[in-house]
């Protein structure tokens, strides 16, 4: 009956739209922006100009009359020109056609244009704008779309605009001897919208004046700046060769251009359209009763913004200008290392430059609709030259077919093997792996990615394949912060595609790291798994390992050792409870069997069957103390008084120690339903856990006040705590760090305590829920310096006393050497990622304390 | 959709037709939605807990608190719940970023949410759970309650299907261990 009721509702909502009375204007106003927004999404070419020429006549018609019209429609260029750089082509067609009919549209849209590159340059005093990709992106694809309208543009008056960029970029960078984020931004900007000029025509005069333009251009001053900390691999004091060394966008853009103009600027890139759009703007201009030659339009010059007022320029903290300003660009490279051939353009050429700044525009700013980001960077080709990219979905082994034919010299001419999806993919990718830091949650790339998937899996799929055998495979020197992503992108990646992995690739590499702990590799493996888990379940993680061989099932054993997660070994949670009760292993032990056999008697386990809650148990010491507690904390409130009283009491019988774990432990057990469950119950009793862990307590005034003061020290309060967390929630190290977290804040906890346990444990290169913690821990502390030098105090300190002496550590070894070493270069790694993220210089005088000489000269290089 | 023209395409962390059409005598709440710091989602398996939700939305931005949907008569999760932020903006990325992953093999909808309010967290299907999977055990009307969009004249790409979701005769989930090219 409701269902019905429901659907009828459905139903007559579709009826009220359909009746509902839509202006005749704002119908055709959403029908041509609509059309606008979708431009060159047809492959078909003459269909695509027929389709842009039947747009253009209402547009035509009503510019002028409907105010309304001309607005939306230069708005949604406008959006179109920053969010789809792409399109640009496509919509300068649809221009030319407008201006053949009616030269007011053309002369709206550059006046339009132009005031709006104008204003963005005004607006670096104060930009407040925050989704945006920053001024001089911006600035950047209007003047590529402006490039296209040469056509239609007096005198070329577009160089002069190109003059003064590249002029204020040189002039800007020569004020500095240090490098000048926002002059290589805007030279290198300038220089990558070049061709555009040529995208629709190439007369010799235009030409003159490009070659030009490239003349000024010689005259900037790159100046290097050390890229050391943001680089995607580490040979590890060279122990490993890295997969490539990355190279500074800024030193390619000139070097790319020289090429292109040695073949006379010879460009296979933008789709030649003129043999479709000239007959229609003949026939146009020949109808036209005001003009019949083309009429064309003027671009005055920009005004520039002072040296002073752009020192002022303080662009959005997730814009491509950021990047720009704050760090020297680097690009990063996922294929064409494991092939003979090219499978994207080579990362120096023009082309290979030109296909990521333009990923890097759509992702940056389609960031709202991940869906229209995925499909526009899985279609990107077809809005450029057929022949640039082999036919969407090629396997590399046709590929490589192809390549051997060309080799042969028996493609003429030669086919290319650039595939789309590895452009869209490595771009991706790039803006995932980006460091110091993402423009977006990392997040919205994962769902790209899977959404690209979603759009063509076959052709899609095994292109991440290749992309994480690479990761996989460099993960010896990978950087300990891009392993971090690459751990949280595979996770989400596969849990989108029912967790499905080759497994048996890596079971060879499980079998030899057996004995290792900190191996890359194999903690590599072990982290995805738990990570996995977390998303899922242990059964269904459990059945993830398998493949099909031949149509058969074939079953990895091998990981299902990874399925216990725990923080700790078994024998760690019974040691810890004998240490505790002083005694009594035999019963605990016992209980500890039974809690086994219970569990294996579970088809699926949950995280609450896993708890190991004995302290009410009759068999042990004070239990009757322990149901006391238990029953205080599951009664709804009761006063600090109360509970004073009761830990008076508890103190008579036992230590504050045992009675820190009992009332720490009772409260998890209580609330073990779930995180919020435990998270809620701690948080109505706040203070009374302060009064445990000895934080100060600020009492509202009406509120009763604590007497008395447990005797421990604080410090040992703490550590307590901590402890007594990590054994009742053992078996699931997620919820452990999240409660410690939620302990943090609530004010019980102490961040130092936690840290400092985590690093003393090793947790921190051990267990990826822990490395995750204390990232958002130190992540969110706002005066951090002294955390931070605590951090890499301990770290160092740790470093030292694996004793692994004063010179070059080489990894070889046996087993226990070898995990030592690599613990060593692992927290190396850490090292890096936290000077990366939180540079103060003063780190460096607390480097000097570490006793390897080669590790410590390499740090002081940072 | 396209009301001021802004973009060029249309944003997914707007308030959906059903919000719109909920809110139509309250517009209060509407505007309340957008700026909450809270977030429904639905088509939940039963079967998924507050720590895999918390996984996976805890990638958007911090959670303040998970309040799990629950079948009225029987008290147990019943395929919703409600997701709230500590900030508004994580809420936004949660609409913009999330919608349509797949969580214990189902695909989520997620909307915006003018805040909870005790009482909520129940089903308010005739069974007491969820009214919209009531309805789709019963083969009716899909509860999807993100919009669509028509596909206009003309087509877009290369008319591979990639617009318009994916083909019925499929396997829903693409596994790629099952594709012999996956190694290429």
């Amino acid at each position: 009956m409701e269902g019905k009721r429901q659907r009828e509702d459905e139903d007559n909502n579709d009826f009220e739209v359909k009746r509902h009375h839509i202006d005749p204007a704002q119908e055709l106003i959403n029908n041509v922006c609509k059309d606008i927004r979708r431009l060159g999404e047809n492959s078909v070419l003459n269909s695509q100009i027929d389709d842009i020429n039947y747009i253009s006549n209402p547009i035509v018609a009503e510019f002028e009359k409907i105010d309304n019209l001309r607005n939306s429609i230069l708005s949604t260029i406008y959006a179109l020109i920053i969010e789809q750089p792409h399109k640009i082509n496509a919509l300068s067609n649809l221009i030319l056609i407008c201006n053949a009919k009616n030269f007011v549209v053309a002369k709206y849209v550059f006046e339009y244009l132009h005031s709006k590159i104008q204003s963005l340059l005004d607006s670096v005093v104060n930009f407040s704008e925050k989704e945006n990709a920053g001024v001089f992106n911006d600035v950047k694809s209007i003047l590529k779309f402006l490039s296209t309208l040469i056509p239609i543009t007096e005198n070329y008056s577009i160089i002069n605009i190109y003059k003064q960029l590249l002029n204020f970029a040189i002039d800007l960078q020569n004020q500095y001897e240090t490098r000048n984020g926002l002059a290589q931004e805007i030279y290198f900007n300038t220089l990558i919208s070049i061709p555009y000029l040529l995208s629709n025509g190439k007369e010799e005069e235009l030409v003159t004046l490009i070659n030009e333009l490239i003349e000024i251009a010689q005259n900037f001053k790159i100046v290097d700046e050390s890229s050391k900390l943001l680089q995607p691999f580490d040979s590890r004091l060279g122990n490993f060769e890295i997969p490539y060394t990355p190279v500074q966008m800024i030193n390619l853009i000139l070097p790319s251009l020289n090429k292109l103009q040695e073949k006379n600027w010879n460009l296979t890139l933008f789709l030649d359209f003129k043999p479709f759009i000239q007959p229609i703007t003949d026939d146009a201009l020949s109808n036209n009763t005001i003009s019949q030659e083309i009429i064309k339009h003027n671009l005055p010059q920009l005004k520039l913004p002072s040296f002073e007022e752009i020192n002022q320029y303080k662009p959005p903290e997730n814009s491509i200008d950021s990047l720009w300003l704050n760090y020297p660009r680097l690009l990063f490279q996922v294929y064409n290392h494991n092939t003979e051939f090219e499978t994207v353009p080579e990362i120096s050429s023009y082309l290979g430059l030109f296909f990521k700044d333009i990923s890097f525009d759509i992702l940056t700013n389609l960031s709202f609709n991940k869906n229209e980001a995925a499909l526009q960077l899985s279609i990107l080709d077809i809005f450029f030259d057929k022949a640039l990219f082999s036919p969407p979905g090629t396997s590399i082994d046709q590929l490589k077919l192809i390549h051997e034919d060309n080799e042969k010299g028996e493609n003429d001419p030669n086919l290319s093997t650039w595939k789309i999806e590895d452009v869209a993919v490595e771009s991706i990718l790039t803006m995932i792996f980006q460091l110091p830091k993402n423009l977006h949650v990392e997040i919205y790339y994962y769902t790209v990615l899977i959404q690209c998937c979603k759009e063509s899996p076959e052709s899609i799929a095994p292109v991440f394949g290749r992309a994480i055998r690479f990761f996989y495979n460099n993960l010896e020197t990978l950087d300990y912060e891009l392993k971090l992503k690459f751990l949280d992108w595979m996770t989400t990646q596969i849990s989108n595609f029912e967790f499905s992995w080759k497994w048996d690739e890596w079971v060879n590499d499980s079998e030899k790291y057996a004995n290792l702990k900190f191996h890359p590799k194999k903690n590599f493996i072990k982290n995805l798994i738990a990570k996995e888990i977390r998303l899922s379940n242990k059964k269904k993680i459990k059945e993830s390992f398998v493949d099909y061989v031949d149509g058969e099932v074939v079953e990895f054993d091998e990981f299902n050792k990874y399925l216990n997660i725990s923080l700790f070994p078994n024998e760690w949670v019974i040691n810890y409870d004998v240490d505790l009760y002083n005694g009594h292993r035999e019963k605990i032990e016992e209980l500890f069997q039974q809690k086994q056999v219970f569990l294996e008697s579970k088809s699926n386990v949950s995280h609450q069957d896993e708890i190991f809650y004995n302290f009410t148990n009759p068999d042990l010491p004070f239990s009757e103390l322990a149901t006391k507690v238990y029953e205080f904390i599951i009664a709804h409130f009761k006063t600090n008084i109360e509970f004073q009283q009761l830990c008076q009491d508890l103190t008579q019988e036992v230590s504050e120690k045992f009675l820190i774990n009992l009332i720490f432990q009772t409260y998890s057990y209580i609330g073990s339903r779930s995180i919020y469950s435990v998270v809620s119950i701690l948080s109505r009793d706040v203070m009374k856990l302060k009064y445990l862990s000895g934080a100060n307590i600020d009492y509202s005034p009406d509120e009763p006040q604590f007497e008395t003061e447990l005797s421990s020290s604080v410090e040992d309060r703490q550590n307590w705590i901590i402890e007594s967390i990590f054994r009742i929630w053992n078996h699931q190290p997620q919820v452990i760090f999240l409660v410690l977290e939620n302990l943090i804040e609530f004010g019980v906890l102490e961040k130092k305590y936690v840290i400092e346990k985590c690093l003393k444990l090793n947790l921190i290169i051990d267990n990826v829920s822990c490395m995750e913690s204390i990232n958002r821990i130190l992540e969110n502390t706002e005066d951090r310096s002294e955390i931070i030098r605590d951090v890499v105090t301990n770290i160092i300190n740790n470093m030292n006393e694996l004793e692994l002496g004063e010179e070059l550590i080489k990894i070889e070894g046996d087993d226990e050497i070898v995990d030592k070493k690599w613990l060593f270069y692992e927290y190396l790694g850490l090292l890096k990622t936290y000077y990366r993220k939180y540079t103060d210089p003063s780190l460096k005088s607390i480097f000097e304390i570490l006793t390897n000489k080669v590790a410590k000269e390499e740090i002081l290089s940072w | 959709m396209f009301e001021n023209f802004k973009n060029s395409a249309e944003r997914l962390d707007k308030p959906s037709p059903y919000l719109i059409r909920k809110a139509r005598n309250n517009h209060g709440e509407l505007e309340r939605a957008m700026n909450s710091k809270t977030i429904y989602v639905g088509n939940l398996s039963h079967f998924t807990t507050e720590e895999q939700i918390h996984e996976l939305f805890s990638k958007c931005g911090a959670i303040d608190k998970i309040i799990m949907g629950l079948d009225r008569n029987k008290l147990t999760p019943c395929g919703f719940c409600f997701v709230i932020y500590k900030y508004e903006q994580e809420s936004l990325n949660a609409m913009k970023f999330l919608q349509s992953t797949i969580l214990d093999s189902q695909q989520l909808s997620i909307d915006l949410d003018p805040g909870f309010r005790e009482g909520r967290q129940f089903g308010r299907g005739k069974h007491g759970g969820q009214a919209s999977q009531e309805i789709n055990d019963r083969g009716g009307f899909r509860g999807f309650r993100g919009g669509f969009r028509s596909r206009g004249r003309g087509f877009r790409g290369r008319g591979r299907g990639f617009r318009g979701g994916f083909n019925q005769t499929q396997t829903q989930v693409y596994i790629p261990s099952r594709d012999p090219t996956f190694n290429g």
